[in-house]
């Protein structure tokens, strides 16, 4: 069975326990999850969820279910398939010296990365973009010594105005609520 | 109208149609039980130990069809409903488990008699909730009883801490609940069906031998309990190879008449299994068919049965063995029988001890009139059929075979009806 990455996003009622549902459902099998970010999403109540794992097709297919199975997840879509925009931000706290502080900025700028705090031996570098470019950035900096690297994981949805039907309805269904009070 | 939480919890119970509570005490919940006296409509059952109000919870609910419900206390009550837990989860059986908890102000900080239960039932569960506001409580008895029997039946722990029993607040029962994650399917694929009963229907019974055996054989045993019995008793087995002839020799007659943990394979099911069953169905005859080795594991429920004055009548198939696993260790293991010779009380001796009448049976001819003197009895009955010991189950499936390349029993050891 090939083992290929995958992209999971679920919508979820936000509560204690949700994640730790979830999660279990990936520890039982013994899946090493990549990065799983979570935030609130446009419905008030909910959150929404951006998991990578790697694993067969299949079984990552069999624990999509039964993550739709756990009582407070609404929805929970494989959009690994579909045209995708993907995005993580990292922190990097990275050394830099009167010497090398130049050379850093100019990396930096390439990147299009921003530098939030300068001290007179370190810098902190903010950085989005996909994987990839926090990677070769991560790579260029350790030249320097990174002494602090922080990612959220990937966040992903799909490109298109296309909302899920059942989100569409729970949209719906908040306003006529929200109306009526 | 205010109201403290035991209240609530006691008036949520009668919201959904509660007649029984298995259960077993600790200091938390005594707030609870000592209002129970004001609802008449509840029967607390006693249990001896708290996998025992489990295990009858989710016998009650298989033949009841109502939700079962289980009461225990904080730390080793809760855990100690863990395997009960687990096994109405693994056959889709609706119980709400209510346990105690530590008061709030001491939650996480490992106190005594305090176990994280929600984080450990997490996984089977259907949910699992801890009360951390008597607000909620009401919204979060209904929610879990809704859950447990909708969609794919299953159990719910509401974990209620000690302060939480006493704290008081308005009550109403929520009239609906909301689970927008939630939409369970809740009728049947008339079609599926059709095909399912139609592949039931068509499908043989495995086994119909004859031949000369010897010993007192369980299939006998099973054959004739079924004869005097008429099929018309519900059976409730723990797990083993007794299990499987009960399920292969007793001739059911009526649906819903075998009560056995069949996905989790919990010995010691069927004794306080059968507690709930017959406390769900007084009006059917129950038999508990249990092996040595599962008997022993859930023995102290005979106390149970005495003091609730429940007419279980058991039947243990006693082969002296683990003997699903000593089967095993026979056909692929060159019999060498490591840790499955079992030994075990007079069980005779035992039951009379508790004040259940019983008797021995050793030889063919002494079985028949055993279950008769079973069946004649108002109360519960015992029987230990000390059967030939190294019998086996056939047909089955050698290990890592397919279901299609089945074992069948060897020509030279077959079986008398």
């Amino acid at each position: 069975m090939t083992v290929t990455k995958h992209t999971l996003v679920a919508l979820v009622e936000d509560k204690p326990g949700v994640l730790n549902r979830m999660v279990s459902l990936f520890r039982r099998r013994g899946f090493n999850i990549e990065s799983i970010a979570v935030g609130s999403s446009e419905l008030p109540h909910l959150s929404r969820m951006t998991i990578v794992v790697g694993g067969p097709a299949g079984i990552v297919e069999q624990v999509r279910k039964q993550l739709d199975k756990v009582v407070e997840v609404v929805k929970v879509t494989d959009i690994t398939a579909e045209s995708m925009l993907a995005r993580e931000l990292a922190l990097i706290k990275v050394k830099a010296t009167a010497s090398t502080r130049s050379e850093i900025i100019e990396i930096v700028d390439i990147f299009r990365a921003n530098i939030l705090d300068v001290a007179a031996d370190s810098l902190v570098i903010e950085v989005t973009g996909d994987e990839d470019k926090v990677n070769s950035l991560f790579k260029l900096l350790r030249g320097f010594g990174v002494k602090e690297m922080n990612r959220t994981g990937r966040i992903a949805t799909t490109r298109g105005g296309r909302r899920l039907p059942v989100e569409e309805r729970l949209a719906k269904s908040r306003t006529k609520r929200q109306g009526k009070s | 109208m205010k109201m403290t939480g035991a209240q609530i919890i006691c008036e949520s119970l009668v919201e959904e149609g509660v007649e029984v509570i298995f259960g077993l005490p600790g200091v938390p919940l005594i707030p609870l039980l000592d209002i129970l006296p004001q609802y008449p409509q509840f029967r607390h059952v006693l249990v001896r130990h708290e996998q025992g109000a489990a295990h009858a919870a989710d016998g009650y609910a298989r033949a009841s069809g109502k939700v079962g419900v289980c009461l225990a206390t904080s730390g080793p009550g809760a855990t100690n409903l863990v395997t009960g837990i687990a096994n109405a989860y693994l056959d889709s059986v609706p119980v709400v488990a209510i346990t105690g908890q530590v008061a709030r102000p001491f939650i996480g900080k490992d106190s005594f008699q305090e176990t994280d239960i929600t984080g450990i039932v997490s996984p089977i569960t259907k949910d699992s909730f801890l009360v951390l506001d008597v607000g909620s409580l009401a919204g979060i008895v209904k929610e879990s009883f809704y859950l447990a029997r909708t969609g794919q039946p299953g159990p719910v722990l509401i974990d209620v801490p000690k302060d939480v029993f006493v704290d008081q607040t308005e009550y109403s029962y929520p009239e609906e609940v909301k689970l927008p994650g939630y939409n369970p399917i809740l009728e049947g694929a008339p079609t599926q069906i059709k095909q399912a009963a139609k592949l039931i229907n068509e499908a043989e019974r495995p086994l119909e031998v004859t031949g000369e055996g010897e010993g007192l054989l369980p299939q006998y045993v099973m054959s004739k309990i079924c004869e005097v019995t008429g099929g018309e008793a519900i059976v409730v087995t723990g797990v083993g190879q007794h299990q499987m002839w009960a399920a292969q020799h007793y001739c059911y007659d009526r649906p819903n008449s075998l009560i056995s943990s069949g996905g989790l394979g919990t010995m010691g099911f069927g004794l306080p299994g059968s507690i709930g069953v017959k406390i769900g169905c007084p009006d059917r005859t129950v038999w508990c068919m249990d092996g040595d080795g599962s008997f022993q594991m859930t023995i102290q429920e005979l106390a149970t049965i005495v003091q609730e004055g429940l007419a279980v009548k058991i039947a243990i198939i006693n082969n002296g063995y683990l003997g699903m696993v000593r089967q095993w260790q026979q056909l692929f293991y060159e019999k060498r029988y490591v840790a499955t010779p079992l030994s075990g009380p007079d069980f005779v001796k035992v039951a009379e001890a508790y004040g259940i009448p019983a008797l021995r049976v050793k030889r063919r001819e002494g079985v028949v009139p055993a279950v008769e003197r079973a069946m004649e009895e108002d109360g519960a009955f015992l029987i230990d059929f000390v059967v030939e010991p190294e019998e086996n189950v056939y047909p089955m499936v050698p290990p890592g075979a397919a279901l299609a390349e089945v074992m069948e029993r060897p020509k030279d050891r077959e079986v008398v009806r």
